[in-house]
Parts: structure tokens; sequence; C-alpha cells
């Protein structure tokens, strides 16, 4: 459900207002819910909603995903999520891994959220070698997660 | 890297210019190789937001649990076992507790407009007892949302709106993230969970509790090491991140079991109760004790009966939220002193209320002999939540009230029991029981004379604080 809303709207805390409000909808309208059926494909349909109506409350300045990507997300997410456990362990372990440096700028961006320039200025760098490291450091993260992923299933 | 990655990356950041994203807008429409990458890189992100937050606020709750001078009972594990894993109900018990959750989330919200959800209050600060709090004050009768509580010491006691108890002990950082899931950064919980509020989570650094409907403490040290204790009912505790939810396994009354971030195995220790003590009063409604009067520790073992104290008088929480159906005898309920009530004048508490009810005890290993000039005397004082009803301390009241208002698993026994009161025409009341409640109908106060008979009292304490029940 996150990963969905955090694709759909960038800024943290939006993500998160909105993440929540779906929470609570689900909440309300569980006795909808048909158990015949997958759960998350169920949520996701209530989340494209709400991601909507957040859409139109922003108005028409700010870049939204159309209803037709929106729903492709949706359908690769239900796809992804029965690893989704096995994922979260292995992005624990990785992060071990990673550089100080790489750390450091991780937590700069996810949990001061801070942007590019005011991370470059905290790192003395520049804000285009920031947002270069930072694509760097997540690429990394994702291969090693995949490879972790890999061994596990051999 | 490709372009593509860039792409993506720049959107996540908020930073993607309305050119790069009409491209990167017709390669995920066009191709589902770039959507699929678009779902991880989100995948990814997501859990970056989630994980690096949660390990800063552990490395913030570790470093005030060092920087803190009090003392903090190290946790025992003098036989520790590997806990057969092999429970053949336990994928049911997890979807179970998945629907109940889901049904719970929906009790607790059912009523609450629609609001905004960063201003959503899922809790009331219900009491606090010597609290001193980091950074923020937090005051009795304030709202909690979705936010984490610093509480440097002192004990604060949180009423969730689904109807659980939960109560910190400092030094405790505690996250809320919503009605139904919590975090335990470090420091000690114990939690009352009622019906309506079954499927409550406490997550750790360590291993995730969720609740199957019962009462539990759980504690986080410096160290990380994180022990669980239940005390009534029983918990389904799994490792964090773990292959799935079907790890996990059910904890019942009576056990506990612990482990340390990165352990990998959750080791069954023995069941010590103690360092919850002090939490567990404030979760039963007990504000304060002084004196001599002692509240027990949680679980099976410390219920009338089973366990006696020469030197405290005793308080036994025995049952919760009982509603009153049928007339109750009782000897008092209105404030003053306690005094013997001729044989033939009845009193009763009418029915219609709901309450919790307590004993407290005075039972010293060893019998005197009832004018035994030795006897020896204890005084003590008790503080609860909510105002009291009634006190039931005459002998055959209490045994006409133990089926509905007793602890369950109590003995009782054969012994003469009760209060021996003051009597209003005799003026050697020596040797007697003084018990007085206060005009503030919370406090009780207690001047015992060890005898033949067990020293008991039921307390009969409103269970919520509509004092108009009173009238």
């Amino acid at each position: 459900m996150a990963a969905y809303v955090f694709g759909a709207i960038s800024r943290f805390h939006d993500a998160e207002d909105v993440t929540q409000h779906i929470a609570q909808e689900l909440a309300r309208r569980f006795d909808e819910y048909d158990s015949q059926r997958p759960f998350v494909g169920w949520a996701l349909w209530i989340a494209k909603s709400r991601v909507i109506d957040f859409y139109r409350k922003q108005g028409r300045d700010r870049l939204v995903l159309s209803e037709d990507m929106l729903q492709k997300l949706a359908e690769v997410i239900v796809d992804r999520q029965s690893h989704r456990d096995d994922r979260r362990a292995a992005l624990e372990q990785c992060l071990d891994r990673l550089p100080e440096r790489s750390r450091r700028l991780l937590d700069l961006r996810y949990v001061e959220e801070l942007p590019a320039e005011r991370m470059a200025e905290a790192v003395g760098s520049t804000a285009g070698s920031v947002r270069v490291l930072l694509t760097r450091v997540r690429h990394v993260l994702a291969e090693c997660i995949q490879k972790r992923l890999s061994a596990d299933s051999v | 890297m490709d372009t593509l990655e860039k792409q993506i990356d720049r959107w996540l950041d908020d930073e993607l210019s309305p050119s790069d994203w009409q491209h990167l807008s017709a390669r995920l429409s066009e191709d589902a190789a770039s959507m699929h990458l678009f779902a991880e890189r989100v995948g990814l992100h997501a859990d970056l937001r989630r994980t690096l937050r949660r390990r800063h606020l552990q490395r913030d709750a570790i470093a005030a649990a060092e920087a803190s001078t009090s003392t903090r009972e190290n946790i025992a594990s003098n036989d520790p076992q590997p806990l057969n894993r092999r429970i053949a109900t336990r994928r049911a018990v997890v979807a179970a507790c998945v629907l109940l959750v889901g049904v719970t989330l929906i009790i607790s919200w059912l009523g609450l407009n629609s609001g905004d959800s960063s201003t959503q209050q899922w809790a009331t600060l219900s009491h606090q007892v010597n609290a001193v709090w980091e950074v923020k004050p937090v005051q009795e009768r304030d709202s909690i949302g979705s936010e984490v509580l610093r509480l440097k010491s002192g004990l604060a006691r949180l009423d969730f709106e689904n109807g659980a108890f939960v109560t910190l002990q400092g030094p405790a950082v505690f996250e809320i993230y919503d009605a139904n899931r919590t975090r335990l950064h470090s420091g000690i919980v114990t939690a009352h969970i009622p019906k309506s509020a079954v499927g409550f989570q406490i997550e750790t650094p360590a291993l995730d509790v969720t609740d199957l409907g019962t009462a539990f403490g759980v504690s986080v040290d410096a160290g990380g090491q994180t022990e669980v204790c239940v005390f009534e009912g029983e918990v389904a505790v799994k490792l964090p991140n773990g292959p799935s939810d079907s790890d996990s396994v059910r904890v019942v009354e009576g056990r506990s079991v612990a482990t340390r971030k990165g352990a990998g195995d959750i080791d069954r220790t023995e069941f010590q109760s103690e360092r919850f003590r002090e939490s567990w009063s404030l979760t039963s409604g007990v504000l304060e004790t002084s004196g001599k009067m002692r509240f027990v520790s949680p679980g099976p073992s410390f219920v009338p009966g089973r366990h006696e104290d020469s030197h405290h008088i005793l308080v036994f929480p025995e049952r919760r939220d009982v509603m009153l159906e049928t007339p109750v005898p009782i000897d008092l309920s209105s404030p003053g002193q306690y005094r013997r009530i001729p044989r033939r004048q009845i009193v009763v508490l009418k029915p219609g209320r709901r309450v919790h009810s307590y004993l407290i005890q005075f039972d010293p290993i060893g019998r005197l002999a009832r004018r035994d000039p030795g006897k020896s005397r204890i005084r003590g004082r008790i503080v609860f939540d909510q105002p009291i009803v009634a006190l039931i301390a005459a002998g055959p009241k209490l045994i006409a009230t133990d089926p509905l208002l007793g602890h369950p698993a109590a003995d009782y026994g054969r012994l003469p029991r009760g209060i021996e009161a003051v009597r209003p025409q005799n003026p050697d009341n020596e040797g007697r029981d003084r018990v007085v409640l206060a005009d503030d109908r919370r406090t009780l106060t207690l001047d015992l004379a060890a005898g033949s008979a067990v020293d008991q009292i039921r307390v009969l304490v409103l269970s919520s604080s509509n004092e108009s029940e009173l009238e």
C-alpha cells in the first residue's frame, strides 16, 4: 500500500497522509470486502480513488500519474507483494553494508527530508553530485536486495 | 544506471521537470519492463522511508536510555530453551488475527469523522505518576495521535479509543502509528487489551507482539534485549521481517519469551513479572499505593490464596468491567469510616453499573489468636483512578460475591474472612480494623490489626468516569 502511494505521490508527508486516509477507509468499509477475492487488490482499488482525490485537490499544476498508469502500477505491486517481507529483511542487511557516506546521504533524504540542494550543503558537495550519488546508492541497494532474494531462493 | 532510473528517482524526489515527466510517463505507459522497474523503485523508496526512520528512532531511544541514570532490572534468562515453533494452527490464528484487526478497526473508527488524518487522535493520556517528559510535556487528558512519546521517568497511561490500556514506564520511547499499531523503541510497557481491541500490536526492534485477547508486558533494554511476559490470555510473537506471518509463536499466560535484535530465534525465559509491577498497577486502575500497601505483581501466581505476604497489605485486581445485573450486598457506599452494620439492616448496591473489583488483603503467614495482645498493626493507603462505589467487608458478603466479583483463579479458603470493624457503641475498639473512604471517593485508608480472620475487603470501582452513576 505504502509503495503504491509513495509511487503516486512524491512528497513524504502528502503520501503518508493519504496512506492514513486509505487505512481509515479500509477499516470503515471492511464489511464490503469479499473474502473470496485478494485483499490487496481490493485495498489498492480503494487506494486509487484516494490518490485521484488527492490529485484533484492539488490542482493541475502538479505532475500526476494517469488512471491507466495507476492501474498498471497496482497490478505490478500485487504481483510483487508476496516477497514483501523478504525484501524488507534483505534491505536491513544491505543497508548495514553500505559505506558511511552513503548511509548519511540516505538519512538526509529519508529522515531529515532534505532536498538535493540542502543535502549538498550538508555534505559539502553539489546538488548534481548528490542526485547522482543518491541514484547510485538506490541502484546498489536494489541489486543487493535482488542478489539476496536470488540466493535465498536457490 | 540508465536515464529511466534517474528519471524515476527525480520523480520520487519531487524534482522531475515537466519535459522529463512526459518522457517518463510515455515509457511507463508503453513498456511493461519500465513499469516493473518503477514499481521496484517505489517499493524500495517506501521501505527506505520506513526503515531509516525506525532506525533513527531506535538510535535516539538507545542513546536516551544509556544516558539515563535509572537502573534497569536485567532480564533473567536462566534456562533459555528454543521454542517449538511447530504450531499446527498458527496460520489460522494469524489469519483470524488479521480479520479481527480489521473488525476492530471498523469498531474503533465508526463514528469518527473523516477529518484530516494527520490530526487523527488515537488515545488519551489518562493518568501520569511522577512523569517527566523529554522535549514536549504531555498533560493528563491530552489527546495523542500518530507520534513518538519520550518519557524520561515515571509512569503514563494511555487509554486508546478502542478500549486498550497501555502504561509506559520511563525511561521509554513509544510510538503510536494508529489505533491498533504501536512500537516500543525502548523501555517498559504493560497493556490490557479488551475484546474490542483484540489484534492490538506492539512492535519492537527485536520482535512484534500481536494481542490475542490478553494482558501482557513488554520490555526493551538499552542493549536491545527484549522480553514479553503474558499475564493473562495469550499473545502471538514473531521476529520482525521474518519470512512470513506463519512463523508467529503463541505465548500463553504465565509464560515469557525473550530475544534480541538479529538473534534469529525467540527463547523461552523464566517468568519474572516484578519489573512490570508498577506499570501494571496503573494499567489496572490504581494510581498510587503508600505505607505498607502493595499492588501484586502481574501473573497467574499472584492471586488470592496462592500468594501471601507478612509485611504488606496486598492489592489483587479481581475482575474487570463486570455489569451488575442484580443487587449486590455491600457494607459501605458513602465516604466515611466503615462501621459494622447490624445484621438485620441490609444495604445493597443497585444494579445497572459496570465495575472493576479488587481484593485488599492482609494475611500474615501463621495465625494469631483472636485476643492475642501482641497483634501487629499495619497501615496503608490506596488511590484508584475512578470513584469507589462500594466496599464489601463482612465475611458472608465476601463469600456471596466471590462468584460474581472474585478472581476466577483464586482460592479463598475456609478461614474466617473480612474486616473486624469498629463498633459504634463499643468504647474499646482497640484491636479492630479501621477503614476510611475519603471524600474524593478514590482514596481508601486502612489501619488493620492482624487477627484470626484473614483481613479482606473487596473494593468496587466504577469502570468508567461517569460519576452520575454514583447517584
